[in-house]
């Protein structure tokens, strides 16, 4: 069986970036944090059943190779760069520059986050499922039971509103992941040496349109006085039980 | 065209239709019947007539679309009657259901797609998109049309219509597809006091460690009357039960007051908080998007602040006083 693996990286504070960037420290980013849970649950289903090939792929600017080889370090066996300027800021943009490498590649299961931390979307996973004409089950939030004949998997996920349910679909399928119920691992010692020195295998991402244009960005707009309170914990304490008394919350 | 798919929640139809309707009519000036609203889903037959005569839009109520079908098999069942209606606008609440059905939907009717949207500028056509874990808006132009999802409570309700719109019911047909729904469940777990409460103290990674959760249990303790409440990766992390999450996945909020300790505030959690909810925030990131809807603002470590209030509330000259005045 053939898993490929879909990983974001992400700026660690969670910002977005709208344009190329000219110079980035690539310390200030990591993986996003349910595609690792993604990873977990893929690894696991390696180690459960005999030939498992498990391959990484991701989309942005040569800094993503960092968590690719962390990826590797986990226990992936290959991974695959695609290159892009920059991470794209819509799903269906995302999922038209992912298309190409896994029609190619045609892997039995494509495994990814539920969303990413920074831009929440949570459609990149279903957007690629339906590009692709594949099944996909997204907001999983149980380990994967794949069938005896490893032609169906059964998925439990999260259906919204405090309902679960439980859904059987044949490979090749699409499965997006929420974190809950695994903890990702550290990557081990001696594969990150390896995978330190490896040369990841890069092509270049479709030339896909742009189709929302980004025009600008603005911060949020503001609800609430935005009264900031400053000084010691003791002394925003006070303030804080002087506001809640105020609102009688608290007796005066 | 501009077409409204609106999924009923429960029997009802959720308020967020008519903020979707808000977002129709300031898309296009022009009269409510000239935009095109599906209600599905249960009792859509009862949900439908509702939106009609509320919205003025033209609407479809649509049977058969009830239980057990998956989004790539509601996408496909909708996908011919959006084609023959030459919908350019497709628009949907942003909830865990669109996140499937919005991007299968903007593929097959070759839309881009526009999600998150928080706000809209008529005048210039910019769709304001939250990102940057909602520290961010991103403006976002789609003027030969899209599928935009919309975060609740993010736009005011359309007025009521003048004129009903007219009301068609119609059964439609939703193939099998490869998928298999074999069960569905709700959480059995004893509901939450949080919908009702007056105060919502709610709590989120800021905590550090599950070992740090009796200060927080002792901390709302203390405040009389509050409900207790969380973000969603405490209660994925086993650490707080799911009746507790505040979030578009979990609970809504309509408090008088929402205090939110180490909570980020992502989109998704802002927007299960109520526009008449007045926000404290504690959080150390002078920017963390949570404090965007805050009223006060305390920027500082979590757990030195949790323990400086739980002290001063302790002191002789508070302890006989505490206790919430009814009467406000």
């Amino acid at each position: 069986m053939h898993i490929a693996v879909l990983i974001k990286q992400i700026h660690s504070l969670g910002t977005t970036q709208i344009r190329p960037a000219r110079e980035e420290n690539i310390s200030e980013f990591r993986i996003n944090r349910l595609d690792e849970h993604a990873l977990e649950e893929a690894l696991r289903i390696k180690e459960s059943l005999p030939g498992v090939t498990l391959t990484l792929i991701s989309l942005g600017p040569d800094r993503v190779t960092e968590a690719l080889r962390r990826g590797l370090g986990m226990g992936a066996d290959n991974a695959i760069h695609l290159k892009a300027e920059m991470e794209p800021l819509s799903a269906t943009d995302t999922a038209a520059a992912l298309r190409p490498v896994l029609k190619d590649l045609a892997p039995d299961l494509i495994v990814c986050g539920a969303m990413s931390e920074d831009l929440m979307q949570g459609m990149t996973g279903p957007a690629l499922a339906a590009m692709l004409g594949i099944p996909w089950v997204s907001q999983v939030v149980k380990e994967l039971l794949i069938h005896s004949d490893n032609k169906t998997l059964e998925a439990t996920r999260d259906a919204g509103a405090g309902s679960r349910q439980v859904i059987r679909l044949p490979f090749p399928c699409l499965v997006t992941i929420q974190q809950g119920f695994n903890i990702p691992r550290y990557p081990n010692i001696s594969h990150m040496i390896q995978a330190r020195t490896r040369p990841i295998p890069s092509r270049d991402a479709p030339a896909t349109s742009n189709t929302t244009p980004v025009t600008g960005s603005s911060p949020p707009t503001r609800r609430g006085r935005g009264l900031r309170i400053t000084g010691t914990p003791e002394e925003q304490a006070a303030q804080f039980v002087a506001y809640l008394q105020e609102r009688q919350v608290l007796k005066t | 065209m501009i077409a409204l798919l609106i999924e009923m929640t429960g029997d009802k139809v959720p308020d967020v239709s008519m903020e979707l309707m808000e977002l129709a009519l300031r898309l296009k000036s022009g009269k409510p019947s000239d935009i095109l609203a599906l209600v599905h889903g249960k009792q859509s037959e009862k949900g439908a007539p509702w939106f009609a005569e509320e919205s003025g839009a033209e609407t479809l109520g649509l049977m058969g679309t009830e239980e057990g079908h998956s989004a790539m098999e509601m996408a496909e069942a909708f996908k011919g009657l959006l084609k023959t209606r030459g919908v350019r606008y497709l628009l949907f609440a942003h909830t865990p259901r669109s996140m499937d059905m919005a991007p299968a939907l903007a593929i097959a009717l070759g839309l881009p797609l526009v999600s998150g949207v928080v706000a809209f500028d008529r005048n210039s056509g910019t769709f304001y998109r939250a990102a940057g874990g909602g520290k961010l808006r991103l403006h976002v132009e789609a003027p030969m049309g899209a599928v935009v999802t919309l975060q609740p409570g993010t736009l005011p309700s359309a007025p009521r219509a003048v004129t009903p719109g007219s009301l068609t019911l119609k059964r439609i047909a939703v193939s099998k597809g490869p998928t298999q729904i074999l069960s569905t469940h709700a959480r059995n777990e004893s509901a939450s006091n949080l919908s009702g409460a007056r105060v919502v103290v709610s709590v989120g990674r800021g905590l550090e460690s599950r070992e740090n959760l009796p200060l927080f249990n002792h901390f709302a303790e203390a405040l009389p009357e509050a409900a207790k409440a969380c973000s969603r990766p405490l209660v994925d992390m086993g650490w707080m039960p799911y009746p507790c999450q505040v979030g578009i996945t979990g609970t809504s909020v309509s408090a008088e007051l929402y205090i939110a300790l180490g909570i980020s505030g992502s989109t998704q959690h802002l927007a299960s908080i109520s526009q008449k909810t007045t926000v404290v925030s504690v959080n150390r990131d002078p920017n963390a998007a949570i404090h965007s809807i805050s009223d006060l603002i305390i920027e500082t470590d979590l757990l030195p602040f949790m323990k400086a209030t739980l002290e001063m509330l302790s002191a002789p000259s508070l302890q006989n006083k505490k206790g919430a005045n009814p009467a406000g």
